[in-house]
């Protein structure tokens, strides 16, 4: 089990990197951000593995690193939207709207931030990506038709996407609860479900478009 | 957080995230086959456009060919035989002895040489009016409506009543339409009186030709393009479509036929 949970959280993100960056010329600016994304996944995963191991603590960074990384999935879905208007919204809205609940959180609860997980902006931030990706098929409805969306390498990331945040919203909404009244469950959603299922799949949708990166263009399919 | 009990929150998360799930994955599958609706339907649509835009261009080398045929039979039957004719009789002229007859000859001669020009005159106007290049489009159909009223068979009354003047460049397309109107009307409707009026409002040119002829049955001209059923709706729609334009046509049986074209000012 800690194999696959190792291979999941850090192996397959690292893989997809390596594949990225050899694919780098042919991956569109969209891409480029999803590579800077697994960067970072794959960053804070050996970081919040060390913190756990050396200090026994991982809290701090587990409270900060949504905050980058709801940053850079907003900026690729500005990318990958196909109306300028909602690319605006999120880019003006969205994104600056992390920035300030976040620094909201910092400022009312600094000295909690070792010692609570702080489920409240990871749901919110859960929840504004599944309306940015929901922006994103609008957009794809309105722009133009597709012989077929499953060419469309962004659409395959917005799928994981859309998954990974609808399916763990619940679970970052009830993290504190669960962490203080029932380890088993903590542990059930954020290791099993959130590890085998949806991280998977997020994964798994990026390591695919990565392979199918430079392949779709002639058919129009390669996003914004 | 939330003050529940470890089962109720179980339950609650595992609902919540079903119901999310469910709800995402079904907006997924619904983008994806709406999607996949839409592009049939546009490949429909320019199907469709391809072909319009083919029988278009067809009905227009078409009209091109039936305008050199018109422009062949008026040199061959008209013009050519008029000047056979003369060839003809200033030979017999020439070998003349009795200078009284040959007068009367070169008389009759001068007599159709004046008929040649004035058919050179009327091949050159069905070509190009020049009314229409020096005094623009309301002079031309003018002079259009009173070559054909002079004939007395028909009356043609004309109503000129617009704004601003039409731009030069679509003059031509509308007195082409104008006189393909009323040849149809002269050719098919057996028409007594044909009115044409040009008025406009603020944001079009409105053209309405109208007259008392015997009318058509309407179900024949659903397809304008149809070449089996004449080219000459044809090109009047194909001109229409060059000019951003739209047209009706209302017709009764012994009646007589209404059409009306409308074409926005700003193109």
């Amino acid at each position: 089990m800690g194999l696959v949970e190792d291979f999941i959280q850090y192996i397959f993100p690292f893989i997809s990197l390596i594949l990225g960056l050899i694919k780098f010329k042919k991956l569109d600016r969209g891409m480029k951000i999803l590579l800077v994304y697994l960067f970072y996944c794959v960053v804070s995963e050996i970081i919040l593995r060390y913190y756990a191991t050396v200090y026994r603590n991982n809290l701090f960074y587990y409270n900060i690193y949504p905050l980058l990384d709801f940053i850079i999935i907003s900026a690729y879905i500005s990318n990958i939207i196909e109306l300028t208007s909602l690319k605006k919204w999120v880019r003006r809205v969205f994104i600056p709207f992390f920035v300030v609940a976040f620094s909201i959180y910092l400022f009312t609860q600094y000295d909690q931030l070792d010692k609570v997980t702080l489920p409240e902006f990871r749901s919110i931030g859960s929840f504004i990506i599944v309306i940015s990706v929901l922006l994103y098929y609008y957009s794809l409805l309105v722009k133009r038709p597709y012989p077929n969306l499953f060419f469309n390498q962004h659409f395959i990331v917005s799928v994981g996407l859309i998954i990974y945040y609808a399916g763990t919203f619940m679970t970052w909404l009830f993290l504190e609860t669960l962490f203080n009244t029932n380890l088993d469950l903590f542990s059930l959603f954020t290791s099993t479900i959130h590890i085998f299922l949806f991280l998977f799949i997020k994964y798994l949708t990026i390591l695919i478009a990565i392979l199918k990166a430079g392949y779709s263009k002639r058919l129009g399919n390669v996003g914004a | 957080m939330w003050e529940l009990e470890g089962n109720d929150i179980f339950l609650v998360i595992i609902a919540g995230t079903a119901m999310f799930l469910l709800l995402v994955i079904a907006l997924v599958i619904f983008v994806i086959f709406y999607q996949r609706k839409m592009y049939k339907q546009q490949l429909l649509l320019q199907e469709k456009e391809n072909k319009y835009q083919k029988e278009l261009m067809y009905s227009f080398v078409n009209g091109q060919e039936e305008e050199r045929k018109r422009l062949a039979a008026d040199l061959h039957d008209d013009i050519g035989a008029m000047l056979s004719t003369i060839k003809m009789n200033l030979n017999i002229a020439s070998l003349q002895g009795n200078k009284e007859e040959q007068g009367e000859l070169l008389k009759e001669t001068r007599s159709f040489l004046d008929q040649t020009i004035q058919s050179v005159r009327r091949v050159s106007k069905n070509l190009l009016p020049v009314a229409l290049e020096k005094h623009g489009l309301d002079t031309a159909i003018r002079e259009l409506c009173e070559r054909l009223s002079a004939s007395g068979e028909i009356y043609v009354s004309y109503d000129f009543r617009v704004s601003e003047s039409f731009p030069e460049k679509d003059s031509i397309n509308i007195f082409r339409i104008v006189q393909e109107l009323v040849n149809n009307a002269l050719k098919h409707a057996d028409a007594q009186n044909i009115t044409i009026e040009i008025i406009d409002n603020e944001n079009e040119f409105i053209l309405c030709v109208s007259d008392d002829g015997v009318g058509f049955d309407l179900e024949h001209v659903d397809n304008p393009l149809n070449i089996e059923k004449g080219i000459g709706l044809a090109n009047i729609e194909g001109r229409i479509k060059l000019l951003n334009g739209d047209w009706n046509i209302e017709s009764a049986k012994n009646i007589g036929t209404k059409v009306k074209i409308n074409i926005p000012k700003t193109q």
